[in-house]
């Protein structure tokens, strides 16, 4: 009997030691997840999991030395929320945010479920170096975490097959060729610089034919909105313009070279925010004073264009 | 910063000053005639032209300041042609290869009076190659309205020679100022062939679509020939006179 006593006895201190250990790990555990700076950083209005709870779960996965750094360091307040949908329920960590579902409410295997998220988002090297072996996940990923956009680019190059038609003359002319743009600017106002090559084209001002070749060139600004699909922008600035002229059907003729001065405004849209999107734009040239034709016996025949309207599209190639 | 707002400045200027170039861009003028070197090597020196009178004195082909259109110097062309002393004549002519089959001839004239013509007054004239008509094609006259005033009648050699009437009646030609006759002439020898006229830019007769000479040759006269004048002397003087493949018309420029 004294030696089943003794057993008895000893049985007992061994499981008062037992139980005082795990006391003392549980209360050294404990301590950290009650710590109130942290109970502060996860919130949230859910009841299932209670953030008090996550917390407690959280513990379980880092030592305290890790957790607490980890959670101040998260930029946003508070550094997890937790939202309770009902069977989903949502986990927020640093703009993260991950839906599981369980339609059967285990608030316990759900605080786990969110620790493990906590856990990987905030301090993913622990985890990955000593990974507790996560519990089994009651519910499937149903959302995505949100990607932010690509910050724009600093800098686009714009090609496109352009048309321009003056008017403001006594004979209208049409022309085609390529442009080409650059702009340089992440803001909303960035700036503009682009020439435009037109092919020549035979046009007659005052029934003098003529040869008629352009070359604006033009800088200004840009103001842009950036946005996912369209990135609209409008333009102003200052033209000059390289025209040729060469009368064709006169007796005797000679080439003529000029620069244009004038302004420049455009209205455009570039679809998507890539490196490589298509974009469209209208444009207007007003030339103040256009230059005279001159051709004997007529005289002046007249001027040419004054206002010239285009329209462009092409690519724009992001970049810097 | 100085800099910029200076050229700044300098752009808007430019932009709302009305400086826009000139671009001379060639000419479809063929030949022309202004009289500025004081000669008539204008119409005379290639060797395609002439400027006579006959009989000359009386009748002449002078260089003259007193009535001048544009310049120090115009044509003066003097003739008497008293009633029935038979015709005065005083002409600048241009033929053969430098006149081309199509081409617009413009000449200025003035006429310092009235006069009464009693017979013919040719200051515009076509001549072809053709024997039966004694080279002679289109004559543009002046001929006198009731009114007293001074107008234009086109005269057609050919076929034993007959009056073409005018698509506007009785023109009235300017006594005492600078006006311009005009022809646009395609000598051609089938019914493409057509010769208008007009007087200070307007015309007064479109006779088309019917052959011209019988040859490519051409010669275009500015002249002063008559018979039975009163008073018998006439003074025509001419100015600014072209040859172009365009249209001069009244406002149009012969010169740089």
């Amino acid at each position: 009997m004294p030696v089943v006593r003794d057993r008895v006895r000893r049985t007992t201190c061994l499981v008062i030691a037992a139980w005082i250990g795990v006391f003392v790990i549980a209360r050294s555990r404990a301590g950290a997840a009650t710590d109130p700076d942290l109970e502060s950083l996860i919130a949230g209005s859910s009841t299932c999991p209670r953030p008090d709870l996550v917390l407690a779960e959280l513990a379980t996965l880092l030592p305290p030395e890790r957790l607490g750094p980890r959670l101040h360091a998260v930029a946003a307040a508070p550094a997890v929320e937790l939202v309770d949908l009902g069977a989903p329920f949502q986990v927020v960590v640093a703009g993260h945010v991950r839906e599981y579902r369980d339609d059967a409410r285990d608030c316990t295997q759900r605080a786990r479920v969110a620790a493990v998220f906590v856990a990987m988002t905030i301090d993913p090297a622990s985890i990955a170096a000593a990974p507790p072996a996560p519990p089994p996940a009651p519910v499937a990923t149903i959302a995505a975490p949100p990607s932010l956009p690509p910050p724009p680019a600093g800098a686009r190059l714009d090609i496109a097959a352009a048309l321009d038609a003056g008017v403001g003359s006594a004979d209208r002319v049409a022309q085609g060729g390529v442009a080409l743009r650059l702009t340089v600017g992440r803001e909303r106002l960035a700036f503009a610089a682009g020439a435009l090559a037109l092919w020549p084209v035979d046009t007659s001002i005052g029934g003098v034919r003529l040869r008629q070749w352009r070359l604006p060139i033009d800088a200004g600004v840009r103001v842009q909105r950036g946005g996912e699909r369209f990135a609209p922008y409008a333009e102003l600035g200052l033209l000059a313009a390289v025209l040729s002229e060469t009368a064709i059907q006169l007796e005797t003729s000679s080439g003529r070279t000029t620069i244009e001065l004038g302004a420049r405004g455009a209205l455009g849209v570039r679809m998507g925010a890539s490196r490589f999107a298509p974009f469209a734009a209208l444009h207007a040239e007003l030339i103040p004073s256009p230059p005279e034709i001159y051709a004997l016996p007529a005289g002046v025949a007249g001027h040419t264009p004054w206002f010239w309207i285009g329209a462009s599209a092409g690519a724009s190639l992001g970049f810097l | 910063m100085r800099a910029a707002r200076i050229a700044a400045l300098a752009v808007l200027v430019a932009l709302a000053g009305g400086c826009g170039p000139r671009l001379d861009v060639g000419s479809d003028l063929l030949w022309t005639a202004q009289f500025e070197g004081n000669t008539f090597d204008e119409w005379t020196g290639d060797s395609a032209g002439n400027a006579w009178a006959f009989p000359n004195p009386p009748d002449l082909v002078e260089l003259t300041t007193e009535r001048v259109r544009h310049g120090s110097y115009a044509a003066k062309l003097t003739v008497d042609a008293p009633a029935g002393s038979g015709q005065g004549s005083a002409a600048l002519s241009r033929a053969g290869d430098p006149l081309p089959q199509t081409a617009y001839y413009s000449a200025w004239y003035y006429l310092p009076r009235t006069i009464s013509v009693g017979t013919y007054w040719v200051i515009f004239k076509f001549r072809q190659q053709d024997a039966p008509t004694m080279d002679e094609l289109y004559d543009l006259d002046l001929v006198n309205l009731d009114t007293g005033e001074m107008s234009l009648q086109l005269y057609d050699h050919r076929g034993g020679g007959r009056v073409v009437p005018l698509d506007v009646a009785s023109p009235v030609v300017p006594v005492g100022q600078w006006f311009q006759i005009e022809a646009f002439y395609r000598n051609a020898q089938d019914d493409t062939g057509r010769v208008t006229f007009w007087l200070d830019g307007r015309q007064i007769v479109d006779v088309a679509h019917q052959p011209m000479a019988p040859t490519p040759w051409v010669e275009w006269d500015v002249s002063s020939i008559a018979e039975d004048l009163t008073p018998s002397t006439a003074v025509i003087y001419v100015d600014d006179c072209a040859v172009s493949r365009t249209r001069v018309g009244p406002h149009g420029v012969i010169t740089d």
